[in-house]
């Protein structure tokens, strides 16, 4: 059995179904930014609703929207020819991913990490582990545990150990 | 006894049971957690008991690897008190400073700096020791068990030599190592084989170079002693190429400052010398500025950056060992370099070089003096690329040593 090609997966759409039972209709083309879903494509199992059961539709309605965004849509081949342009698409993308990720709160962050997991989108996945990497950055323990909804199982005096231990670190 | 371990396993039962982020998965927690920088993480320490255990495992390490996250750390020996005598890249506060002082030259003094190559920040770390001027800094490179090493020197106070050497455990901190039997300074020195420092010649406190030679376990923080050098080998380069220890030129008492074209190589697996000769062309200066080893794919190398004067007076009878780069022409003087390892792709190297003191050609608005480079290598075809890195003054003084570490 011959793989798909690239351009076949243009014409077509997938159906995926939520956890929530909404479905969402996606590009192929689109769609093989998760590894998930391109392997189903290349094994031939895409008929019907691809059930996702751990993805709920608010997460999936984002995910697509990620996925739309980073997907070439002149599959013709848009020639960039200027490296001066290629940057400049290079940082409008960091701007939008940035733009993207900080609007979410706390809950709908993890649960978008949860999903691109789930369906196996590298890029995504490390974009929104990065904005959690980024909220640890320069905070104190202390804030660092309310953020996180973290309690402490340090006793008085291991805390107190830790924090001489910590000083030799900078200044 | 019983009790205090049946604690502890309880306690790490606990800890077990726990997420490292409360309402994410944990291998999810740890893909998120890896990205955080290395200057935070003895603040991760503190979190919990699950970060705590987390900052120390190698897996931390290991994925961090793995994901190409590693942060690029140049450890530096350099001078603190900058002296600069182009009155025109002296602010006015510091001309100020320098015109009150000036019968009184600062005393000299050394720190260890640490810039982070890829974040591109300059730190200088503060042990609670005083850093011994002109001692060797060397890395041992070990997921999650990475050490800093500080050996010999002169005093700060005394200016005399010392055998102090002191070990940073990039998790732990610090603490005190066995000391070398003799107080050297200016010696040869070199990690070989992963665990071990070798030290090789400099000078004792009555100034006579030294043939001795000595080997630091630095796992078990122990010593050994290893045969002599042929010769006396005082400033001689250290180096590790294709797992033995090199030491290459330095001088013997009765010559002192006429660098040597010899050099020679201890094999661990035959626990002896060999001596090479015409392997260092330059009478007035060592190997130990401007050449550097480096692994380039499976070879060792050893580059030589050399500027135009130099190359000229490289006579082409010597046998070539080494791989020679071009220094920028705005690069005058010495250069200290030490290579960051292999980047993304395997054949693209990448070395850190630190420029002599200020030169009039200012390689951006905000440097007042060269400051470092990042030297981009294709090992394939010997292409090179060069990046200025934005160094301030504090940090611009001239290495004495300087390693690196991948973490």
């Amino acid at each position: 059995m011959s793989t798909p090609s690239s351009s076949v997966f243009s014409y077509r759409v997938l159906k995926l179904k939520s956890s929530d039972g909404e479905i969402f209709e996606v590009k192929q083309t689109v769609a093989v930014q998760s590894g998930v879903l391109k392997q189903m494509m290349e094994d031939g199992c895409t008929e019907g609703e691809i059930p996702l059961n751990n993805v709920d539709s608010p997460t999936l309605a984002k995910i697509i929207e990620w996925c739309n965004k980073h997907h070439d849509d002149d599959v013709e081949g848009r020639v960039l020819s200027q490296e001066k342009e290629k940057e400049k698409e290079k940082a409008d993308m960091k701007r939008w991913e940035s733009e993207f990720i900080d609007a979410l709160n706390r809950d709908e962050l993890y649960f978008l990490l949860i999903g691109s997991n789930y369906m196996n989108i590298k890029e995504l996945l490390d974009c929104a582990a990065q904005k959690v990497a980024g909220m640890v950055k320069g905070k104190t323990p202390e804030a660092i545990r309310e953020m996180f909804n973290i309690q402490s199982d340090f006793t008085e005096e291991e805390e107190k150990a830790i924090r001489k231990e910590n000083q030799w670190a900078f200044n | 006894m019983e009790a205090e371990k049946k604690h502890q396993q309880q306690q790490e039962e606990q800890v077990e049971n726990k997420c490292l982020i409360p309402g994410l998965p944990d291998d999810i927690g740890m893909e998120c957690l890896i990205r955080v920088p290395h200057e935070f993480h003895s603040n991760m320490k503190s979190v919990c008991l699950k970060w705590q255990y987390l900052i120390s495992d190698p897996s931390f390490y290991h994925q961090r690897l793995r994901s190409n996250i590693a942060e690029h750390l140049v450890y530096q020996i350099q001078p603190t008190h900058i002296m600069i005598d182009d009155d025109d890249v002296i602010s006015s506060s510091q001309k100020k400073q320098k015109h009150t002082q000036h019968n009184t030259p600062p005393p000299l003094q050394y720190g260890l700096t640490m810039y982070n190559a890829t974040c591109q920040t300059w730190q200088r770390m503060i042990p609670n020791f005083e850093i011994p001027i002109f001692c060797q800094c060397v890395t041992l490179q070990s997921c999650g068990n990475s050490k800093l090493v500080l050996l010999g020197g002169w005093d700060p106070k005394t200016l005399e030599p010392v055998s102090d050497v002191y070990v940073l455990d990039i998790i732990k901190g610090w603490r005190k190592g066995a000391s070398m039997s003799v107080a050297r300074s200016f010696f040869a020195c070199a990690v070989v084989g992963g665990t071990k420092v070798y030290v090789a010649g400099g000078h004792e406190n009555q100034k006579n170079a030294l043939k001795s030679a000595q080997v630091y376990d630095v796992y078990k923080d122990e010593w050994g002693v290893l045969p002599e050098m042929e010769e006396e080998r005082d400033e001689g380069m250290g180096m590790c190429w294709d797992d033995r220890f090199w030491v290459v030129s330095g001088y013997g008492t009765e010559t002192q400052g006429r660098f040597r074209s010899d050099g020679e190589c201890f094999d661990p697996a035959t626990a002896s010398w060999s001596k090479f000769h015409n392997l260092w062309p330059f009478q007035s200066s060592s190997p130990k500025c401007n050449t550097t080893s480096t692994r380039g794919g499976k070879q060792c190398e050893w580059l030589w950056f050399l500027g135009n004067e130099q190359q000229q007076q490289f006579g082409h009878e010597e046998e070539r060992r080494c791989s020679i780069v071009q220094l920028p022409n705005s690069v005058i003087g010495s250069v200290s370099v030490t290579t960051l390892g292999l980047g993304d792709h395997q054949c693209n190297q990448k070395v850190f070089v630190m420029s002599g003191n200020g030169s009039s050609l200012k390689k951006c608005n905000d440097c007042e003096s060269e400051g470092a480079f990042i030297l981009e290598r294709d090992t394939s075809n010997g292409n090179t690329k060069w990046h200025h890195i934005h160094t301030p003054l504090a940090f611009s003084g001239f290495p004495y040593s300087t390693c690196h570490l991948l973490i």
